[in-house]
């Protein structure tokens, strides 16, 4: 029923074509190489201490998770990339200082950690976005390594998933601010963070305030065995007031309802069955 | 490395195959190309975890990835027509590609698996990580969505 769109005479791919794809794959591996780096020192600070982690550690338990999330990465979104960035050059010196940013801040984290990576190997561009016409996005959930893990199930669901590992909400007060002015929120938009630092009560307000306008907004506590965990799910659950936009979805709770094994050993990612958990609740929540 | 081999082996096929979704929703045959050497790069950076279903796991990944180019180049031209022009395929193409983006995402990578691509209904749920009546019913949910939107010319057929 599509055969008038289909090419009638596609090319045929060469060797060329085979090195592009191989040298694109080495690419790939390289970048899916540092992430997990990243995520498995992620996971070792949530674990009780790195050194027991190295102790007694089963490398395939981070292994395992490791692939959750990189499962996971195959179904988000950026959400700069809904936004649609344009590149657009700039005078030479615009960016010729090595850049400074910020792994897993927090506004009072015990786990502040900052990289700085060198510049641009090309000083003369920079990335500028730039503001375009919106299309909001209908169903948004906005999350860190847990529910990258579970971006699959959600996914299936209908969910447009933005999340990542070691993100933490501060981060994201600026970031959806520009979503928005720029309209991209539609008529749901389901918050999961605060497993991996503090914030303040200053923070969530800034955060909340850039969801004045969603109908429904689902916000989540956590579940972490970490020293912020309860202020931060007592920020949560005080947000949640009669008669506002928010639902709360207490994760914390109803985790412990999951059936079978839907945790790794740390407690806090999800097995593929607490994927499915994970994503029902919310899609029970949003009527999916 | 026997992981490469293997891909090396297929790289036609699979090539073909992500080609030929790229097009039918890109249009453009750079652009199809360059989304099928994603797909296939995908494909090889994770062979070993993909290898017993890669033909519907790329082809997944390449309707997708096309879908997400097709709306960033909307995005970045919204005051022109979808494709540049009035051409009837091209118009048709744009609607179809629309209609698809307001399918749910199960309902939508059904369609496209079992009616774009000619896959096989178990192929379709082994790509999809579903089951087969999964991917009958969502199909069938797909095309009847497809059909209110696009109207009878279309001729969409269970």
């Amino acid at each position: 029923m599509f055969d008038d769109l289909i090419d009638p005479d596609p090319p045929r791919p060469g060797l060329d074509t085979l090195a592009n794809v191989s040298e694109r794959a080495r690419r790939l591996r390289r970048r899916r190489e540092a992430t997990r780096v990243m995520s498995l020192g992620a996971v070792a600070g949530l674990l009780v201490g790195s050194l027991a982690f190295v102790v007694d550690g089963d490398p395939d338990r981070t292994t395992d998770i490791s692939e959750s999330l990189d499962d996971g990465e195959d179904v988000v979104v950026d959400l700069d990339e809904l936004v649609n960035p344009t590149t657009l050059p700039e005078p030479a010196t615009a960016n010729t200082a090595p850049s400074t940013a910020a792994t897993a801040p927090s506004d009072s984290s015990p786990t502040d950690q900052t990289t700085t990576t060198p510049a641009a190997a090309n000083p003369a561009t920079t990335t500028t976005t730039m503001a375009l016409p919106t299309e909001p996005v209908p169903f948004l959930a906005v999350g860190d390594s847990v529910m990258l893990g579970a971006a699959p199930a959600l996914s299936q669901r209908g969910l447009v998933i933005d999340a990542a590992v070691s993100r933490q909400m501060i981060d994201m007060v600026p970031v959806f601010e520009q979503f928005r002015d720029l309209g991209l929120f539609g008529a749901v938009v389901v918050v999961h963070l605060g497993t991996n630092g503090s914030f303040s009560q200053a923070t969530l307000d800034a955060f909340l305030a850039t969801l004045d306008g969603v109908p429904n907004v689902i916000l989540m506590t956590v579940r972490a065995d970490r020293g912020w965990t309860a202020e931060n799910n007592a920020l949560l659950r005080a947000a949640d007031l009669e008669g506002d936009n928010k639902i709360l979805i207490d994760w914390e709770t109803l985790s412990s309802q999951c059936p079978g094994e839907c945790f790794y050993e740390d407690g806090i990612h999800l097995r593929p069955v607490g994927q499915q958990y994970y994503a029902n609740l919310i899609a029970d929540v949003i009527g999916l | 490395m026997s992981d490469s081999a293997g891909f090396v082996d297929q790289f036609e096929e699979l090539f073909g195959v992500a080609y030929r979704a790229s097009f039918a929703i890109l249009g453009e045959r750079g652009e199809a190309e360059d989304c099928a050497q994603d797909a296939l790069a995908k494909a090889l950076a994770r062979w070993g975890r993909i290898e017993d279903r890669a033909t519907p796991w790329v082809a997944r990944v390449a309707t997708n990835a096309a879908i997400d180019r097709w709306r960033k180049r909307t995005r970045s031209h919204p005051h022109e027509p979808p494709d540049g022009s009035d051409d009837p395929l091209r118009l048709r193409r744009a609607d179809l590609v629309r209609a698809l983006r307001a399918l749910p995402r199960r309902q939508r990578e059904a369609v496209v698996l079992r009616h774009l691509l000619d896959l096989t209904e178990r192929d379709t749920a082994s790509a999809m990580g579903c089951t087969a009546g999964t991917v009958k019913s969502a199909t069938s949910r797909g095309l009847a969505a497809l059909r209110t939107t696009l109207g009878p010319t279309w001729a969409l057929e269970d």
